[in-house]
């Protein structure tokens, strides 16, 4: 299956990181795996996107950040979603649910 | 919000950290990924690259998150500043040239634009003072303009309620106050106003009451206001001073109230008494004796044209209903006037002007540091051209050369407003006391902020440009010339332009200052018709209250005079009115008896307008003016004698242009005056009695120990016979002493320094206008050289080949200086065109110059000339010391 190119549609990567993050805080590494596994490979997040991703939304404060201890003892940043980045989150998972099913009922038309 | 904020803060503040942090976590990511790699089977090496691989570019990755932090601006900018001052101070002789450069230009603006703030922005110290104006008469066909009012005509005016709030009249001048104790009386600023004018002004006194409609008449007008600053100096600001007793010009006062602190009206007045009219002046025959001060208060939203306008229409009636008084061809119209404008008089056109002028310096200003800057851009294309090749946007590297242009003009700010400081103070120096709210110019926040405003936009002017330019290389180009070259015809021609703009400019002000000098030149040799050399003039007031009978008061100042005459060191002294060209005016109606040109049956013809002074015996002699013919008052003109005058040549030719007016009678007022009938005995030569600069009305003098009422404030003139007339001053004050203590001299002063005040503001702009012009000059001569000097660095291959081949050092010489004569040439005909445009503007400073002057036109295009050619002489000469082979070797 071909890999599709994360950064082509604005916006589905900063959802996708805040979907990973309703689970549990965790540090940028890790959110790239998850998508990366549950997307069972499809989906491929660069650093060079995912980085600028998790600054953007902590900029807009729907995530905060704090220095934690990863798995093996060593220093990462870990991300966790904040009360108002949940409420984004839903809106956000809203708006794509009628996007996409915009797009299906259309395509299924022609 | 707070969150991103806070974010930003931190993100300015913690700058490092939060690299070290980026950097940090992308480390983290890194290693997870190696490891992930090594998990599955690769060699330490591979694994490492790999990672590397997949992770793309470190920097774009930091640079895209920095951007998210939304500050990268602010960072560029604390960048550009930090490198821009790298790169000026690496450059110290440059950087100093430019600061200094526009040090100059600013510095100048700043100096002009405080005065100006101070005396024409500020708002006057009234509550809604831009309501308030001053009401005048003027007589079109007479040129003559702000006239006061008579009290006839202010009832009329008084009508007028739907368009003026309030109106009050006023009368200012200086009372004697009796010390507390005993000692020599102080002479201060005293107003007589009506009980309106503090509703006028929209104020009211901090202890005690203002006057009542009865005390505004005779006999309970003993009553008197305080000012705070005459309060706190004679009575240590004590609240008991209400009902206390002050002694003013020799008649007791009650102290009724005390004004707030800052509040003077008119300025400088300390003490207020009511102003009442007494029963003839409502007489309907006095319609034409104009004396009062008319201040008054515009109703809200009510526009100075409106206002006008019903003026305008009340001129009319007036005219219609009394034509005696305004028939005929006199034109009267009464006119409102903002009180700051009234304040400020002849100031303000003179300071827009001067104002223009410095602007000019520093567009020149402006010009030199941009040509400088282009010069300085050629040295930089190479690092411009790596810096574009490297992949930097010319945004971007604009707006470095931009922050490095501010950067300059800041430091020009900065230099300017010292410059301006000091300039200010100079500029105080030489204004008399005389001019208007001088008091209130300072350097205050609006002139930091007009400094701070024309600093940035000044260096976005002069930057721009060069910045557009040397980031405009083509970077293949770039890279390839050598450090010989750069520049190119597109720069040179860009520098070139400058030149003829700055060339321009300075003929503009060079023509100014030029008109302005021969205008001052020409008043020189005006004759004022009296001698001001060697004549010291001093003034005393002589209340009534103290001398109420006209014989006193003729013997006072008989015994003044005589003590004067037998000063030793003195040829004469005379009484006067008022001294010629001490500001004020005294006019009237005069009206001739049996004049063959202007017959009294025609009452428009028979009346003129007169200036009118009160003389003793001796006064012309004493001032240099020149007896005619007939002769002078003498001892026996006293009360009851003979009513004679004397009157001007003017006057003489007016009314009897074919006769002999000795013996001829006139009279003050119309044609049913009912005063008396005054014999000529003498002629004397026209005085100029308001200004140099300008012609007088027909004159008329009268004896002073004929007319007890004039005798209250009177001028002495004495003649001193050979010596430094100032060198008289402390004996002549002694001499007034002897004959009554309680007496005040004031305004003792040298008639020459009277008649340089008259003119002192024409000096000023002259002064000021031939300084600006000056440095314009020489800042447009530095132009001139730069751009010829560079382009023979510039030409040095191409002069040397011609040298190689032939070319004389006079030819190369030629060749320079023809450069520099057609940048001058061009120059001088664009600036002759906006000279004759702008110089029209100035006609008020003019004296009997046209604006066009060819004489003044013609020196300074030579003066304009002669400077470029000698600033293209350095240059040409180098030139000729090019030595072909260096040249063509290395060049």
């Amino acid at each position: 299956m071909k890999k599709i190119q994360t950064d082509l549609l604005q916006g589905t990567l900063d959802l996708l990181v805040l979907k990973t993050l309703q689970t549990g805080p965790t540090h940028g590494w890790d959110i790239a795996q998850r998508i990366q596994q549950v997307s069972r490979d499809v989906l491929r997040v660069g650093q060079g996107s995912l980085y600028p991703s998790l600054h953007r939304l902590e900029a807009q404060g729907w995530i905060a950040s704090e220095w934690g201890a990863s798995d093996n003892n060593r220093r990462a940043k870990f991300y966790k979603l904040t009360p108002a980045g949940r409420k984004q989150l839903s809106a956000e998972t809203e708006t794509w649910r009628r996007f996409t099913g915009a797009v299906e009922l259309i395509l299924k038309i022609s | 919000m707070l969150n991103k904020l806070r974010l930003r803060i931190r993100a300015l503040l913690f700058k490092s950290r939060m690299e070290d942090e980026l950097d940090e976590e992308l480390q983290f990511h890194l290693a997870k990924e190696i490891e992930q790699n090594l998990a599955r089977g690769m060699g330490h090496e591979e694994a490492r690259l790999t990672a590397l691989r997949s992770f793309g570019g470190v920097e774009s990755v930091k640079e895209e998150s920095r951007d998210v932090r939304g500050v990268r601006v602010v960072e560029e900018l604390w960048q550009d500043l930090r490198y821009g001052s790298r790169v000026l101070l690496r450059q110290p002789g440059f950087a100093a040239v430019a600061i200094i450069t526009l040090a100059l230009g600013i510095g100048a603006n700043t100096a002009i634009f405080s005065v100006i703030n101070g005396i024409l922005l500020k708002p006057l110290p009234y509550p809604e003072a831009d309501r308030l104006v001053k009401i005048y008469g003027s007589f079109v066909a007479l040129n003559a303009n702000n006239a006061r009012l008579s009290v006839p005509e202010y009832i009329d005016f008084r009508q007028l309620t739907e368009t003026f709030a309030a109106s009050g009249v006023f009368d200012n001048g200086s009372a004697n106050l009796a010390q507390l104790e005993a000692g020599e009386p102080e002479r201060v600023e005293r107003a007589n106003v009506t009980p309106e004018m503090f509703a006028v002004l929209q104020v009211a006194p901090i202890l005690g009451r203002i006057f009542t409609q009865e005390e505004a008449q005779a006999g309970r007008d003993d009553v008197v206001l305080l000012s705070h600053g005459l309060w706190q100096r004679r009575y240590a600001g004590k609240a008991d001073v209400i009902g206390q007793k002050l002694t003013i010009s020799g008649r007791s006062h009650t102290i009724i109230g005390v004004m707030p602190p800052g509040f003077a009206f008119p300025p400088k007045v300390e003490i207020w008494e009511p102003l009442w009219f007494s029963k003839e002046q409502y007489d309907q025959q006095r319609r034409g004796s104009r004396g009062l001060e008319v201040l008054a208060r515009l109703k809200p939203g009510i526009g100075l044209n409106r206002a006008q306008a019903v003026l305008d229409r009340l001129s009319a009636q007036l005219t219609e209903q009394y034509p005696q008084n305004y028939g005929g061809n006199r034109r009267y119209r009464m006119t409102v006037t903002p009180l700051l404008d009234d304040f400020v008089g002849n100031l303000k056109p003179t300071l827009l002007l001067l104002a223009g002028a410095v602007g000019f310096v520093l567009l020149i200003a402006c010009a030199n540091v941009a040509n400088l800057l282009l010069a300085r851009a050629a040295t930089r294309r190479q690092e411009m051209a790596v810096r574009l090749a490297l992949g930097a946007r010319r945004g971007r590297l604009v707006r470095q050369l931009l922050t490095e242009s501010v950067l300059l003009a800041l430091a020009g700010g900065v230099a300017g407003l010292l410059l301006a400081m000091w300039g200010v103070q100079l500029l105080l120096r030489f204004v008399p006391d005389s001019l208007p709210r001088l008091a209130s110019v300072s350097l205050d926040g609006r002139v930091l902020a007009f400094t701070t405003m024309v600093s940035l936009s000044t260096g976005v002017i002069f930057g721009l440009a060069p910045a557009l330019q040397a980031t405009q290389a083509d970077v293949n180009d770039a890279l390839r010339e050598s450090a010989r070259t750069g520049g190119g015809v597109r720069q040179q021609r860009l520098r070139s332009a400058f030149v003829v703009a700055e060339i321009a400019l300075a003929l503009v002000l060079l023509a100014g200052a030029g008109l302005t000098l021969k205008s001052f030149w020409r008043l020189q040799a005006v004759d004022s018709g009296f001698r001001s050399d060697g004549v010291l003039t001093l003034r005393m007031l002589l209340p009534f209250t103290t001398h109420p009978k006209a014989s006193q008061r003729a013997t006072f100042f008989a015994q003044v005079l005589e003590q004067l005459r037998a000063m030793p060191g003195v040829a004469a002294a005379g009484a006067v009115s008022r001294i010629p060209m001490v500001p004020g005016n005294n006019s009237g109606t005069m009206t001739a008896e049996n004049s063959a040109s202007r017959p009294t049956s025609d009452p428009n013809a028979a009346q003129v307008e007169t200036e009118m002074r009160w003389a003793s015996p001796d006064y012309f002699q004493t001032m240099g003016i020149a007896l005619l013919s007939g002769r002078d008052f003498n001892e026996a003109d006293l009360e009851g004698a003979l009513p004679v005058a004397i009157v001007d040549e003017n006057f003489a030719r007016l009314f009897y242009p074919n006769e002999n007016p000795i013996g001829k009678r006139i009279k003050r007022g119309g044609a049913q005056s009912t005063l008396p009938w005054k014999t000529i005995v003498g002629v004397v030569r026209p005085v100029r009695n308001q200004r140099l600069d300008a012609t007088s009305l027909p004159q008329a003098y009268f004896p002073v120990l004929q007319e007890a009422d004039e005798m209250y404030n009177l001028s002495f003139a004495i003649r001193s016979s050979g010596g430094e007339p100032l060198a008289l001053a402390q004996s002549a004050r002694a001499a007034v002493l002897a004959v009554d203590r309680n007496q005040p001299v004031y305004d003792v002063k040298p008639l020459g320094q009277i008649v340089g005040e008259s003119i002192a503001l024409r000096r000023l702009a002259m002064l000021l206008l031939s300084v600006f012009a000056i440095v314009a000059l020489l800042l447009a001569a530095a132009g001139v050289y730069g751009v010829i000097a560079y382009s023979v660095a510039q030409r040095r291959h191409e002069i040397g080949i011609r040298m190689a081949l032939g070319a004389t050092a006079g030819g190369v010489q030629r060749l320079v200086v023809r450069q520099g004569l057609t940048l001058a040439t061009i120059g001088i005909g664009i600036g002759l065109s906006a000279a004759f445009a702008l110089t029209r503007i100035m006609g008020n400073l003019l004296y009997e110059v046209s604006a066009t002057d060819p004489m003044t036109f013609a020196a300074i295009v030579l003066l304009l000339a002669a400077v470029a050619l000698a600033a293209c002489y350095l240059p040409a000469r180098r030139a000729t010391k090019v030595d072909p082979m260096i040249s063509l070797r290395y060049g």
